[in-house]
């Protein structure tokens, strides 16, 4: 099997991943809820990935992480907790259905009122945009970092500049960008960054989180027990510990950590150069191929290793369909959750087979998948 | 068990546990986290357990990182 689907969920892990996760089976308790030595354990795996984070993200001083299950989570958290009911929120066409759908949401229940940055036609939004739509009223900027369909990064630098100027909340989906695109937390003027880690941070499903300023206001998703303050009614109203109700699931958290380690330990600027020259041999391979159409923005120095095509009129379901039966290489097709980035591609009736590399594919992989793409183009 | 006079360092936040025990260990300071006894709170959750002469040593510990929640007693334990 070839996976070049790593952009839904890496498969391939490090070595040593699913053992940290097995281990931990054997040997967390609860976090939070005993001060024996299985509570402990968990607490210290917590705080273990808690600086594992901090430092592949930069986070400073009075900074933290709130983990949870995925990045939706995260966004469902930072977009219904903290944007203020009936204001002005500027987003983009890019984003994925995990910061659409909780904004829509605010839309019917909280009076808020949306306006999309739009796209160039190699799938780029500008900042002159967001000054064009910047109102009044406007409170928050929601942004993803990296497209998961077309690779592209976001200039997060030149938007955080803007929103902080403009005094925005601004919200990050790091989504696609954690493990592909370095993150100075510390340095980008974002409020909140919501990361999951199944995908380029390569640990297990059911782990994310999103980093914050402590002093950053935001209400809780889920309300529950911590683990302290029993009596009270509210949730402890210190972060992480407010966002955080519930058994933490420290199980997966163990492998996410030792996933973290590997990226701090190999470097992330390794793993980037690695991917993307896999990415360069795919895209020099497929632009050859007269009937094979490429979406994006290649040559964007920071970008991440997701490359979207399609062949001829073919269905992308169709052609990532042949990919699978008869070569055994894991594409994905379709809308990919990203409703609007397709209509800018002009994409929405035909969808996009999408190649997504990750640290571990390999040269012969590329090879392969370009020869039966070149044979179904044929 | 013989009882004695120790300091307990009680947290606002469980995350507050945890980093300050790695702070403690990293300065190579004694004690370890507990239960937070009753008598400072019938909430529930984790206090740090010491030798009642180690305050500064603790609290500068704690400011290193930055921990403001921290709240301090001298409890026979
Ligand atoms: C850009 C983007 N945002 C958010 C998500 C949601 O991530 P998760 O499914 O891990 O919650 C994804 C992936 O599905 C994504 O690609």
């Amino acid at each position: 099997m070839i996976y070049l689907d790593n952009s839904a969920t890496t498969m391939l892990k490090p070595v040593g991943v699913a053992e940290a996760v097995a281990n931990a089976i054997n040997e967390s308790g609860s976090y939070a809820r005993g001060a024996y030595t299985s509570a402990i354990w968990a607490g210290r795996t917590l705080h273990e990935a808690r600086k594992e984070i901090a430092k592949l993200f930069n986070l400073g001083d009075n900074q933290t992480v709130a983990f949870c299950a995925n990045a939706t989570t995260a966004l469902n958290t930072a977009i219904l907790g903290a944007i203020e009911p009936g204001s002005h929120v500027i987003t983009s066409v890019l984003e994925h259905n995990a910061v659409l759908r909780p904004l829509y949401r605010m839309q019917q229940t909280a009076g808020i009122s949306i306006d999309f940055l739009p796209a160039d036609d190699i799938g780029n939004i500008h900042v002159e945009d967001a000054k064009r739509l910047l109102r009044r009223d406007t409170k928050a900027l929601v942004l993803t970092h990296a497209s998961n369909v077309t690779g592209n990064s976001v200039d997060i630098a030149a938007f955080g500049k803007f929103a902080k100027k403009n005094e925005l909340l601004f919200i990050v989906d790091a989504a696609q960008s954690a493990g592909s695109i370095p993150i100075d937390f510390n340095n980008m003027n974002a409020d909140i960054l919501c990361f999951t880690g199944h995908k380029y941070l390569m640990g297990p499903q059911g782990t994310g989180g999103l980093c914050m300023k402590k002093s950053t206001r935001i209400d809780p998703l889920i309300y529950g027990g911590t683990g302290i303050d029993s009596f009270s009614h509210d949730q402890p109203i210190n972060y992480p510990d407010r966002l955080e109700a519930g058994t933490q699931n420290i199980h997966s958290i163990a492998g996410l950590l030792f996933a973290l380690k590997f990226i701090n330990e190999t470097g992330l600027e390794n793993i980037i150069a690695r991917k993307m020259a896999l990415f360069t041999q795919l895209y020099m391979g497929l632009q050859t191929i007269d009937n094979i159409t490429i979406y994006g923005d290649i040559y964007q120095k920071e970008r991440t290793s997701t490359l979207s095509i399609n062949v001829g009129d073919m269905d992308s379901s169709t052609v990532s369909d042949i990919l699978s039966t008869e070569y055994d290489i894991c594409t994905r097709s379709g809308a990919h959750c990203a409703p609007k980035m397709h209509e800018a591609l002009g994409t929405e009736k035909q969808g996009a087979v999408r190649l997504s590399i990750s640290y571990f594919n390999t040269e012969r992989n590329i090879e392969e998948t370009i020869n039966a793409l070149s044979a179904i183009a044929f | 068990m013989k009882e004695e006079l120790s300091l307990v360092i009680a947290f606002d936040a469980t995350s507050d546990a945890f980093a300050a025990e790695d702070v403690f260990r990293q300065n190579g300071l004694s004690g370890r986290l507990i239960p937070l006894p009753e008598s400072i709170s019938a909430g529930c959750g984790l206090a740090w357990r010491a030798e009642s002469n180690l305050e500064k040593e603790l609290t500068d510990a704690l400011k290193s990182i930055d921990i403001t929640s921290a709240h301090i007693y001298y409890l026979i334990l």
